[in-house]
């Protein structure tokens, strides 16, 4: 019978059925980090249970450290002890940890790949809800709470209620300066927050083939802002291209069988999907938001809404609540919005490919003297590649902030870099929630290159307005 | 009553959307503990004195009536322990952020969900008398209140999971022999962490 991609994973990890709904399946990776985990490993003590499979599992240091200084987090107290925690945590159990201030240190999704830990037709989890950019790479990936994180730690498995399949075609390239963000921006807008909620979204068509693998994995990480558990891409040359280099630069032997197998992490021709949406590509425009969910986005083109304009009274509401706490005005232009920061960086967008954009747009010109441009690497490696091809170099000339350690920084606030009450931001992260990026600041989501464009006009800008 | 019968009072959050962002701030996410949360529990909305969660005529409630696409967003899972501890047993909502309802079905938190007219139906009773019984039956599917009744929808695996409160990861165990078979065929040539940091960091001091 004819198997989508996300079936195929499904059936190949399944351990045990339980029940019509629930499978039990194996976790091929287990991701960790130093905020939702503590309480996992005190529970593993006091059941005295101890780690299945350690040699599967491995922990970074992102969402809270500081991205100027180690010595920083030496100086707070709380942060100091979340860290020392899951240091504490992983030297016990014999877990790899990657410390800040070390090489190989960065935010979960962006070193995974980078270090070949994601591979075809494996399944992997975080206790983080951005795990769903690891389906770029043909993985089945979900994020998880820190219960399951104990569950997997103790098991290596983790029972799964079956989800059901969505697939978003996307056809015909899209144009020039559009990017795998404003695409992201436009499906969940289309979907609404919560259309993918119990799907597993798969992306296909040209337009996605056309987009390297950075690109791939910006789009399936916004997957969970349109409420779905995962998103997945079918294997192509390109993928095959990234892992292929990957293995090369760590060094490890890579057999001819295991590229035919990953060939094979494709849905079949006529396999079927609970859900069909098939989107033009070359209409897709530059999207930002506009308010406290990353569906209320717009193009350039467009107005700030009213909330007259919706139909739906649960929208309507939403949208008043927001236009209020966003300040702003129906009618408005994005232009016509002046900000006092900006933020590149995050799993979203804190790769090589996105601060090559954002410095390809400062070169020789210089950040807004109202802008604070906070440019914060999401690896060691992104951020040694910035300087090896004199990335940093641009970004110091033209005004930016660009750190030197790497995190989640102004995506979550939990660093010292959240917002002020009242400052408004263009972020390349991937939630404008309420309080966000700082209490009572305003957050609008954004492409690399709106980041770097509005950095430089002190409004919401295209590269096209400069 | 066993465990497929709940009653008490309500709260109406009159919000669609609501995000674990807003259920519990980040910076309220500090505490390495599953108690002691309750206090963060909508952390930023409560400093409005007219928030709900400050109204006195609510203070007994232990069923929170949510709106559409409740609990949406990050996994974590401080969302489930801060409403637990601030004394809710349920929350009934139109729907559910994914990783939220596995999250509250194993921390013994009820995620129930019901249709649209239903919280419409809810939050008009809560805010005219919010000292309405409300009684959930689990068995029956059904919310009862003073002024109506609205359909209690669940999946009946998580129901029974629900009802007979077990323990995932004891369940789990009892399959070890599965998960031992599973990984003696696994393929040997799928990735692994070990020594991956010092490989990582001899990498990075060649390159210096």
């Amino acid at each position: 019978m004819a198997k989508t991609l996300f079936h195929k994973i499904w059936d190949s990890h399944c351990v045990k059925q339980i029940g019509d709904t629930e499978d039990l399946l194996y976790i091929d990776m287990h991701l960790l980090h130093e905020i939702n985990t503590p309480q996992a490993f005190d529970r593993l003590r006091e059941t005295n249970r101890t780690v299945r499979r350690p040699d599967l599992t491995i922990a970074t240091e992102d969402h809270n450290t500081p991205t100027r200084s180690v010595a920083t987090l030496e100086s707070d107290d709380v942060r100091r002890r979340q860290v020392d925690l899951l240091r504490r945590n992983c030297s016990e159990f014999d877990i790899p940890l990657f410390q800040l201030g070390e090489p190989g240190q960065g935010i979960t999704h962006v070193i995974a790949p980078e270090q070949g830990l994601v591979l075809p037709g494996t399944t992997l989890v975080c206790c983080d809800s951005h795990t769903t950019t690891h389906g770029a790479f043909a993985a089945l990936a979900f994020g998880i709470g820190t219960s399951q994180v104990e569950h997997v730690l103790a098991t290596q498995t983790l029972r799964f209620h079956k989800f059901k399949s969505m697939r978003v075609t996307v056809e015909n390239d899209l144009p020039d300066n559009v990017s795998a963000k404003d695409l992201a921006l436009s499906i969940i807008r289309h979907l609404g927050t919560g259309g993918g909620i119990g799907h597993v979204i798969e992306y296909a068509g040209s337009a996605i083939h056309s987009l390297s693998m950075e690109a791939r994995m910006t789009l399936c990480n916004m997957s969970v802002e349109a409420g779905a558990s995962a998103g997945i891409i079918g294997v192509d040359e390109k993928t095959l291209d990234y892992l292929r280099n990957v293995y090369q630069l760590n060094g490890q032997p890579l057999a001819e069988e295991e590229i035919e197998r990953w060939r094979t992490y494709v849905s079949d021709p006529d396999a079927t999907f609970d859900k069909e949406v098939v989107i033009d590509g070359a209409t897709i425009q530059e999207n930002v938001t506009w308010g406290t969910n990353p569906s209320q986005n717009i193009g350039f083109h467009e107005q700030i809404p009213s909330f007259t304009d919706y139909e739906d009274p649960s929208q309507k509401q939403a949208a008043k609540r927001a236009l209020e706490y966003m300040d702003l005005q129906p009618g408005q232009s994005l232009s016509d919005i002046s900000i006092d920061k900006v933020f590149v960086g995050s799993c979203t967008n804190g790769r090589i490919e996105d601060l090559r954009i954002v410095a390809d747009i400062l070169d020789g010109r210089s950040v807004h003297s109202d802008v604070h441009m906070v440019i914060v690497p999401g690896s060691t490696q992104v951020r040694d590649l910035a300087i090896k091809e004199g990335l940093d170099e641009v970004f110091q000339k033209a005004g930016a902030d660009f750190r030197h350690f790497p995190g989640c920084s102004m995506c979550c606030g939990l660093n010292e870099d959240s917002m002020r009450k009242g400052q408004r931001s263009v972020s390349t992260s991937n939630r404008n929630y309420e309080g966000r990026q700082g209490t009572e600041a305003m957050t609008h989501i954004a492409s690399p290159s709106v980041a770097a464009a509005s950095a430089i006009t002190g409004r919401i800008s295209r590269a096209s307005d400069l | 009553m066993g465990r497929e019968r709940i009653q008490g009072y309500g709260m109406p959050l009159v919000r669609n959307n609501v995000d674990t962002d807003q259920i519990i701030p980040a910076r309220f996410c500090y505490q390495p503990k599953r108690i002691g949360h309750g206090e963060s529990l909508f952390g930023n909305w409560r400093q409005d004195p007219s928030f709900v969660l400050n109204d006195p005529r609510y203070s007994d409630a232990t069923i929170l009536v949510a709106g559409s696409e409740f609990a949406t967003g990050s996994s974590r899972e401080y969302a489930v322990w801060a409403i637990k501890d601030y004394g809710f047993q349920v929350v009934i909502a139109e729907s559910f952020g994914d990783i939220f309802y596995k999250n509250a079905i194993i921390n013994d938190l009820l995620p129930l969900q019901t249709t649209e007219e239903g919280i419409e139906l809810l939050w008009e009773t809560l805010i005219h008398a919010p000292k309405s019984n409300i009684q959930i039956d689990l068995e029956k599917e059904v919310i009862c209140f003073e002024g109506g009744s609205v359909p209690a929808i669940m999946d009946p695996h998580f129901k029974k999971k629900y009802i007979l409160n077990l323990d995932d990861i004891s369940l789990t165990l009892e399959d070890v022999g599965n998960i031992d078979t599973y990984e003696a065929a696994r393929n040997p040539h799928l990735a692994t962490t070990l020594n991956r940091v010092e490989r990582f960091s001899h990498a990075g001091r060649s390159n210096e």
